[in-house]
């Protein structure tokens, strides 16, 4: 069963073993780890959008009100 | 006989990025509170908090668009304040650091304080510390002007070129209303600060727009651009302004000879 992106991406952050081989070949860091084809396509096509959209919600961070 | 737990709160922070940016302290407090309340506003942040202690209640259900984020941020600290007032050992945790640009932690922090009752702030890894390391940019190198975008524009504050600008929350420049989610409204207050600007640096003076890295599959967003391109730029949410220092200025000879120093001292000295 293929690792979840979730996975991949707290363990990216705090594994500088990880992190330094994704910097030298993300996608197949990304296939070594085990990631489904579908995720490993969306590092190999840069699409920060869709993990954006899967995971951030910007209108949700807090901003300060000081005026 | 059994004696009623004390509520008490701990504020921490989880860092611009999803895991690597906790401090070890930061993580033994979420494990170990009975309840930890989250406004960190990234799932994959979320999923290692949860995994340090599943007892865990969002806080960003609390957004709306069209509603003031001063609402929200009461709403967000009385949440907090009433767990402690239940008598739980509570954790706050938020994305950077829980004090930087955050209203809701210092709010339910002096309400717990008030009720007479524990509450601390840790420290965490702000865009501020992340911007330092990106772009090179030591504050004590020219000294720093750090401000909000909105509130610099609507307050009578005086900008010193000679200082490195940093600008916060350019997404929502001249933004008064407290009710948009977004950085579609920040045109004018762009338009604003390019006037302000340009009549302390030149046309061509370079000017950076940056976003912290928040997931580790990407590195942070950097774009610099002239001064006189400013008003065009695309901000978001997340964008910080930043404008280099025009160099340092000249020495100030009342102050030195005050010191009883002259200019030829002090520069003898740096280069010794």
């Amino acid at each position: 069963m293929a690792k979840s992106l979730v996975d991949f991406l707290e363990e990216l952050d705090s594994n500088a073993k990880l992190k330094e081989a994704y910097l030298k070949d993300p996608v197949a860091t990304a296939s070594a780890y085990g990631l489904a084809d579908e995720d490993v396509k969306i590092i190999e096509n840069k699409d920060w959008e869709v993990v954006q959209k899967l995971f951030e919600g910007a209108g949700k961070s807090t901003k300060t009100i000081s005026y | 006989m059994s004696t009623k737990q004390q509520g008490s709160l701990v504020v921490v922070g989880t860092g611009i990025s999803v895991a690597g940016q906790m401090t070890l302290l930061t993580q033994s407090y979420i494990e170990n509170a009975d309840i930890v309340f989250m406004g960190i506003a990234n799932k994959v942040g979320e999923n290692v908090v949860k995994k340090l202690n599943p007892n865990t209640v969002e806080l960003d259900d609390l957004y709306q668009s069209g509603k003031s984020r001063a609402i929200t941020y009461q709403q967000m600290a009385d949440r907090i304040v009433d767990a402690v007032k239940a008598g739980q050992k509570v954790c706050a945790a938020f994305y950077g650091h829980p004090g930087v640009f955050v209203n809701p932690s210092h709010a339910a922090i002096k309400q717990v304080q008030a009720l007479g009752l524990r509450a601390e702030m840790l420290p965490g890894i702000s865009a501020e510390d992340c911007l330092i390391a990106d772009l090179g940019i030591d504050p004590a190198a020219f000294g720093c002007q750090s401000y909000e975008a909105t509130q610099f524009l609507f307050r009578d504050y005086q900008l010193d070129p000679h200082m490195t600008q940093i600008i916060w929350q350019i997404g929502l420049a001249g933004e008064a209303t407290l009710g948009v989610l977004n950085a579609d409204h920040c045109k004018a207050g762009l338009t604003l600060y390019q006037e302000i600007l340009l009549k302390m640096y030149p046309a061509e003076h370079e000017i950076i727009l940056y976003e912290a890295a928040t997931m580790p599959l990407y590195g942070p967003r950097i774009e610099r651009f002239a001064l006189s391109e400013l008003a065009n730029c695309q901000p978001t949410l997340i964008s910080t302004l930043v404008v280099p220092s025009l160099g340092l200025p000249n020495y100030h000879q009342g102050r030195l000879t005050q010191l009883g120093l002259t200019e030829e001292q002090v520069i003898s000295y740096r280069n010794t």
